[in-house]
């Protein structure tokens, strides 16, 4: 514990010293105001304290990422795990369908701009899908490779007494490949919230965290967009730390089946 | 018990060969294999590994479809497995994400049945194998014999017609071994199944059979049966029982080693 503490406070000052040591060399060669971390904790501070930034608070920046976030997110989960499922079960597709995902998991966040905008035009829509199709590929691959990994006796057994259909997938299946679902999950949610900034250049609306990094350009309020990345990065590490921590704790652990780290 | 009693399981020259990797030629693991049991009846096969116990004691379960023959059930041919046929693995196969309790009446909430009855059954099934107390534990926690206990009573609640035991206590030591040999011999009495239970162990085979099918590999699957005719309960070190096993070592000493 005492250790960990040490190496995270190490980490941090190595961290914090060298975006000094970088603002101070760019605002000197450059001469642009780099934000310092002093400068952007500040401009945090006044953010949380209710400073408005493109005419909103950063509170209703964050719940409108937080809403987008959770949407596309469950689009891909639901969609990632229904996909998985069907795709280990059934091999004609699973082999006519995989290299869709694998592909899809290829095109990088920017480039579904375009798509998203023909699909749905300006808008809430075109920015979920940009999440939830980031999203998708890792829940899909890493759920269909759980189930297919899901012991072969187990389904026998399963089988044996007399479970069918549904009861064997929400029973059997998808308990049996939870380690796999978690790390998907948990790789889907991370890539989510990373295509946040690109989806958001799109929404149109003029609220959320990605859309207020990119009104920085205009407004040159650096300050403030740092803040933002690092709400965005807080929000994600909290998720990533307690929500999936806290998962694995309660089911796959207490289980004691093989954790996939 | 004799083959003039309702039948059970037959099997009528049942082959069941797997594709051969190089040559192309399919491998036999077994070959024209006949096979009776009648109702209520306890039969072990008996066989050095990699004859072909396992695989046939699958058929009638019904997890594989013979190349060709026939096994039928009860009068009726085996398409796929159910719960009229309680099979017994030999890892326990316990679900590790559900308790004890919810292991045992999990094939009973697969048929539908309401909790209040689900609870009563299960906690029946539970107390018939020795395992009260253990309702709200995960198969984790359990020692290898009471998870063998868990296993046996998760088909037991769905009383099953025939109970098909794969080398069960195999991995168990002696003593829990023999106690839960004890513990299955009991429940047979009582309740009368038929059991087919698949072994390597003479001793394990000469105890709880009432006919023991001794097995080789294919071609010849099937080498000859022993009607084990000392009477119930048996004593382990008894001179009939003694008889029976040397008897079984020495048709077992006939045979190649099967690789």
């Amino acid at each position: 514990m005492k250790r960990s503490l040490l190496t995270s406070f190490i980490s941090t000052a190595v961290l914090v010293g060298l975006w000094y040591a970088i603002a101070m060399v760019v605002s000197h060669v450059r001469g642009v105001a780099f934000p310092t971390p002093w400068t952007t904790l500040r401009s945090l501070v006044e953010l949380l304290g209710g400073k408005l930034l493109c005419e909103h608070s950063v509170y209703r920046h964050i719940a409108a990422s937080l809403a987008r976030w959770a949407m596309g997110f469950a689009v891909a989960a639901g969609g990632g795990i229904a996909y998985g499922v069907l795709a280990g079960w059934l091999h004609t597709f699973e082999r006519a369908t995989v290299p869709v995902v694998h592909l899809l998991q290829l095109v990088p966040g920017l480039a579904w701009i375009p798509v998203a905008l023909l699909l749905f035009g300006v808008g809430e829509g075109a920015t979920v899908f940009m999440i939830a199709v980031t999203a998708f590929p890792p829940v899909a691959i890493n759920v269909l490779g759980g189930v297919k990994r899901v012991d072969a006796t187990y389904i026998r057994a399963a089988r044996m007494l007399g479970a069918q259909g549904h009861i064997l997938v929400a029973r059997v299946l998808i308990p049996g490949s939870l380690p796999h679902i978690l790390s998907g999950l948990r790789i889907g949610l991370g890539n989510g919230w990373r295509v946040l900034v690109a989806a958001e250049m799109i929404v149109g609306t003029g609220t959320g965290l990605g859309y207020s990094i990119i009104q920085a350009r205009w407004t040159l309020d650096y300050a403030s967009a740092f803040a933002c990345v690092g709400v965005i990065c807080v929000i994600g590490l909290f998720a990533e730390r307690f929500v999936f921590a806290s998962l694995e704790r309660r089911t796959v652990e207490r289980w004691d089946l093989p954790i996939r780290k | 018990m004799g083959p003039a009693d309702t039948e059970m399981i037959r099997l009528t020259s049942v082959s069941m060969s797997f594709q051969g990797d190089d040559v192309g030629a399919d491998r036999f693991v077994l070959r024209e294999v006949d096979l009776h049991v009648a109702e209520g009846e306890f039969v072990c096969l008996l066989g050095p590994s990699g004859c072909g116990k396992s695989t046939l004691l699958n058929l009638v379960a019904g997890f594989l479809l013979p190349t060709s023959g026939e096994a039928r059930f009860g009068g009726r041919s085996i398409a796929e497995p159910g719960p009229d046929r309680g099979v017994v693995f030999q890892d326990p196969t316990l679900f590790p994400w559900l308790t004890v309790r919810q292991n045992v009446e999990f094939g009973l909430a697969s048929a539908g049945l309401p909790r209040e009855q689900r609870r009563a059954r299960g906690q029946a099934a539970l107390a018939l194998v020795g395992l009260e107390g253990c309702e709200y534990k995960y198969p984790y926690a359990l020692s290898g014999g009471m998870r063998q206990r868990a296993a046996l009573a998760r088909v037991l609640v769905l009383t099953p017609r025939a109970l098909l035991m794969d080398e069960p206590f195999g991995a168990l030591d002696t003593n829990t071994r023999e106690r839960l040999q004890d513990e299955l011999l009991r429940i047979w009495q009582a309740q009368r199944r038929t059991v087919l239970f698949v072994t390597h162990n003479v001793e394990e085979a000469a105890y709880l059979a009432d006919r023991v099918v001794v097995m080789g590999p294919a071609p010849r699957s099937i080498r000859s049966e022993l009607l084990v005719g000392v009477s119930r309960p048996r004593d382990r070190l008894s001179a009939g029982m003694r008889d029976v096993v040397y008897e079984l070592r020495a048709r077992l000493d006939e045979m190649p080693c099967c690789v």
